[in-house]
């Protein structure tokens, strides 16, 4: 009995597969990983996953790239220590034995010379051997199963980021130190101590207050006044007054020996607010600044023919205009061009979301961002690779995500209201009493701002959302900022790409009739050394069902498109079930994205097979969930109208929700248009300008670094079923936070009423403030720490 | 209780030491990344595990 668990990535098995090595694998790419790890005697990864459940399963994949733009010159400038080391963002390391085998990468690559696993900001920094290819490590991280994206850091900057942290932590570690010890010396004044032991004790307190005052509160000194001048009331300018009146009416009662001292409250909450907001800042992943697509296209190398007529190498970033070159089978095409001769095969996915492969002949034009999959042609360049049209969408893209609307957060939005408020009616009190008995007015105004000091806003939300950004990455959900999380909680409305994000986005069997497995034995005997991506997809089809291949006399071409092969007597065809003159013409003229091929036995049909892109399994699921709470979903597509009317029938879409023949400067505007609470999710390069326009631009897994650049979200597992997770974590955040401004504010009423009337006084007013502030604080943490483990799934 | 004149400025010394240390360790990278230690120790050091801070090649 075999187990049905993937011995690689742990996952199920979904059909019969091969069995090599004596064991099951659900992939070509698992069991070539297991093979790899076996042989360099590496095997002690899959021990040191197991140990340590829950195991991070991490399906092997294809490469989805070939990645030689890493080892363009103009990339391999940029790298640290004189181009040979490199820092990589990686997709899905989580766990002890990911850091294990990664830093065990120079015994799986011969080209890498060490690596050093960051797992706080899910990087690896890779330095290559002197004649190493970085091409050839990403390739190897991608097939282990981590996708990789260099990140192309300015070095300066990069080493600025690390000495503001470091800065950062300092600062709060002095204030913690310093706050400690005014503590302290304060007890011992709440004790009872007095006279000359007394006044000791709150001069050293006074001596210990100073530098948290200047030095701990010194960055939001420096945000309250850039926030003044540009006439703009921000968080930081209560918490600033609040201090400013702290400190002076304490030196003032120091000096005189009044009581009215409050060195440890005003260290205390320098030292929160300082921990809260470098939480936050920590957890906001900043430097996702992946390489852009525009890199990708201008390097890597092409053939072109040179002034004598002969074919030389040359980098695609030299094209000019009238260029002749010869692309190589699977490479992105790096320019607009118009085939001079020959044919081609390509796949526009990317650049328009049509689903189906084209298959382009002389004087038609391909357009930069295609994949260029088969044929032999001849291109001549018509716009070289910063004028193509995806160039401008790139570059239009990057001003929609410069210009996005200032987001307030509603936090913010609250804030300032409460501020004015508080501060205003601070100002009416002391006014009122100023000419009677102006040293009570100040203590009242005194009472009134420290006992309402915004720490819900300044600390307890904050750091909801920054639970939120971690809840929402320990299920594979990257999200950028707290921005995200609070647009997607009043998100009303939900565009959908179709190719790659409802669908799969690959050829693939999605009907088949066929009455034995005796024929999935012809068809795989006939189309297994076939190139074409029909034959791929029917030879994959036959594996996973368990045929074997038969054998064949002669195997020959159909002139209409197909293959024939004799056996036993008999004629075997596996054509298109209607037989064109040439079935990719016919494909192309009627529009399809599926279509039917037949086997024939000697003339007579004897099974079919439907090809096309298949709907995501859990698709349907995923949107019946968002329409079951009442949010719209709309269908947003690139492909011909009538597979989008297809695959939106399958999935439940009315006619009217959904769109296909959607260009991506179409699909910005529809965004533009939507306005807040939209929300797009795609993949490809013409999601990009609809992700900047969009409130929260969700890009699935695979996407093409140019998007993951415009998103707010990436999702790093290839499901949908994310997106309800999301949303869940979104709403229970939303929950938590209403929860907590709801206490506050009533806390803030009651307190604030019992100062004005002056039944509190400021040292009343300075103790009961931190157990507001950690009642909000503590309840921020245990609901984001409920919510863990309460997401529910579709 | 004069003892205490001489015992706040020890308390105060001592924890100042402590805060030095920390301002060392953070300018020194100590705290740059918090995750990955944690990890790492977990695995067994291998005689022909390099230092992959210098890059040495295989030993």
């Amino acid at each position: 009995m075999q187990s049905s668990a993937c011995l690689h990535c742990g996952l199920d098995i979904p059909t019969r597969r091969s069995v090599a090595h004596g064991r099951d694998f659900c992939c070509a790419g698992c069991e070539f990983v297991y093979g790899v790890l076996e042989s360099k005697g590496l095997k002690k990864y899959y021990e040191l996953r197991n140990a340590n459940p829950p195991a991070c399963p991490i399906p092997a994949s294809e490469p989805t790239d070939d990645y030689l733009f890493y080892d363009d010159p103009e990339f391999t400038a940029s790298a640290a220590d004189n181009g040979t080391r490199v820092r990589f963002y990686l997709e899905g390391m989580n766990c002890t034995a990911c850091i294990w085998l990664l830093e065990k990468l120079p015994e799986v690559c011969a080209d890498v010379a060490a690596s050093r696993v960051n797992m706080s900001t899910s990087t690896i920094e890779v330095t290559r051997t002197p004649d190493g290819s970085f091409a050839k490590i990403a390739r190897v991280l991608s097939q282990l199963g981590y996708r990789p994206h260099a990140l192309r850091e300015n070095e300066t900057a990069s080493a600025l980021q690390i000495s503001e942290r470091r800065r950062d932590l300092i600062r709060i570690g002095i204030t913690a130190f310093l706050t400690g010890n005014i503590m302290i010396m304060t007890v011992s004044l709440y004790g009872g101590a007095k006279g000359e032991m007394g006044s000791l004790f709150q001069w050293i307190a006074a001596a210990l207050t100073l530098p948290v005052l200047t030095y701990g509160a010194w960055p939001f000194y420096r945000s309250a006044f850039s926030s003044l001048r540009a006439r703009h009331l921000n968080l930081d300018v209560p918490i600033v007054v609040a201090v400013l009146v702290g400190v002076i009416t304490s030196l003032l009662a120091l000096v005189t020996g009044g009581t009215a001292i409050y060195f440890d409250s005003l260290a205390m909450l320098v030292f929160l607010l300082l921990s809260s907001r470098f939480v936050l800042k920590s957890i906001q992943i900043r430097n996702f600044q992946s390489t852009n697509i525009e890199d990708h296209l201008l390097t890597g190398t092409v053939q072109k023919e040179n002034g004598a007529g002969l074919w030389v190498d040359a980098s695609a970033s030299a094209l000019i205009r009238g260029d002749r070159i010869i692309l190589k089978p699977g490479a992105l095409v790096p320019v607009d061009g118009r085939i001079d001769a020959g044919s081609a095969t390509i796949n526009a996915a990317v650049l328009t979301g049509e689903s189906a492969n084209l298959r382009l002949g002389p004087g038609e034009t391909i357009e930069a961002g295609c994949r260029f999959l088969s044929g032999d042609c001849i291109l001549e360049v018509t716009a070289p690779p910063r004028e193509t049209r995806l160039a401008a969408i790139l570059r239009e893209t990057e001003r929609l995500a410069k210009t996005k609307s200032h987001f307030v957060h509603m936090a913010d939005r609250t804030a300032h209201y409460f501020i004015g408020f508080v501060l205003a009616s601070a100002t009416a009190v002391m006014l009122y009493f100023l000419r009677e008995n102006p040293a009570e007015g100040i203590s009242r105004a005194l009472a009134l701002v420290i006992v309402t000091c915004p720490c819900v806003f300044g600390i307890a939300i904050p750091l909801s959302m920054a639970m939120a950004i971690r809840n929402a990455a320990r299920r594979g959900i990257i999200v950028k900022s707290a921005d995200a999380i609070e647009n997607l909680w009043s998100a009303k409305k939900f565009y959908f790409d179709k190719t790659a994000t409802l669908t799969t986005g690959s050829m693939a069997v999605v009907r088949s009739s066929y009455s034995q497995t005796a024929d999935l034995d012809l068809v795989l005997g006939l189309e297994s050394n076939q190139l074409h991506p029909v034959a791929r997809c029917l030879t994959k089809f036959a594996i996973e069902e368990g045929a074997k291949p038969s054998a064949f006399q002669k195997v020959w071409n159909l002139a209409g498109g197909g293959v024939a092969g004799s056996t036993d007597g008999s004629i075997c065809e596996v054509r298109p079930r209607e037989l064109a003159s040439s079935f990719h013409n016919d494909l192309k003229q009627r529009g399809l994205a599926t279509s039917e091929f037949g086997l024939f036995r000697d003339g007579h049909l004897i099974a079919d097979f439907e090809i096309g892109d298949q709907t995501r399994s859990e698709s349907a699921g995923v949107l019946r969930w968002l329409r079951a709470r009442g949010l719209q979903t709309q269908i947003l597509s690139g492909d011909r109208n009538q597979v989008v009317e297809s695959c939106a029938r399958l999935l439940g879409f009315p006619p009217n929700q959904a769109q296909g023949r959607m260009t991506p400067e179409a699909k910005s505007q529809v965004l533009v248009a939507a306005g807040r609470g939209s929300v797009m999710i795609g993949d490809g390069a013409n999601d990009a300008g609809a992700f900047a326009a969009a409130s929260v631009g969700i890009a699935v897994a695979g996407s093409l670094d140019v998007s993951l650049r415009a998103a707010d979200v990436y999702l790093t597992q290839p499901t949908l079923l994310a997106i309800p997770e999301l949303i869940e974590i979104a709403q229970r955040t939303k929950h938590a936070i209403y929860r907590n401004l709801g206490f506050s504010a009533a806390f803030n009423v009651i307190a604030g009423t019992l100062a004005i009337f002056g039944f509190m006084t400021p040292l009343w007013a300075a103790v009961i403030m931190p157990v507001s502030s950690i009642t909000v604080l503590m309840s921020a943490v245990f609901s984001a720490r409920a919510s863990e483990s309460k997401v529910a799934k579709p | 209780m004069n003892i205490i004149y001489f015992l706040v400025p020890m308390a105060l010394l001592l924890g100042g030491g402590f805060a030095a240390a920390f301002i060392y360790s953070s300018k020194r990278g100590q705290f740059d990344d918090l995750e990955t230690p944690a990890h790492r120790m977990l695995l067994d050091i291998e005689p022909e595990t390099k230092d992959p801070v210098k890059g040495n090649a295989h030993e």
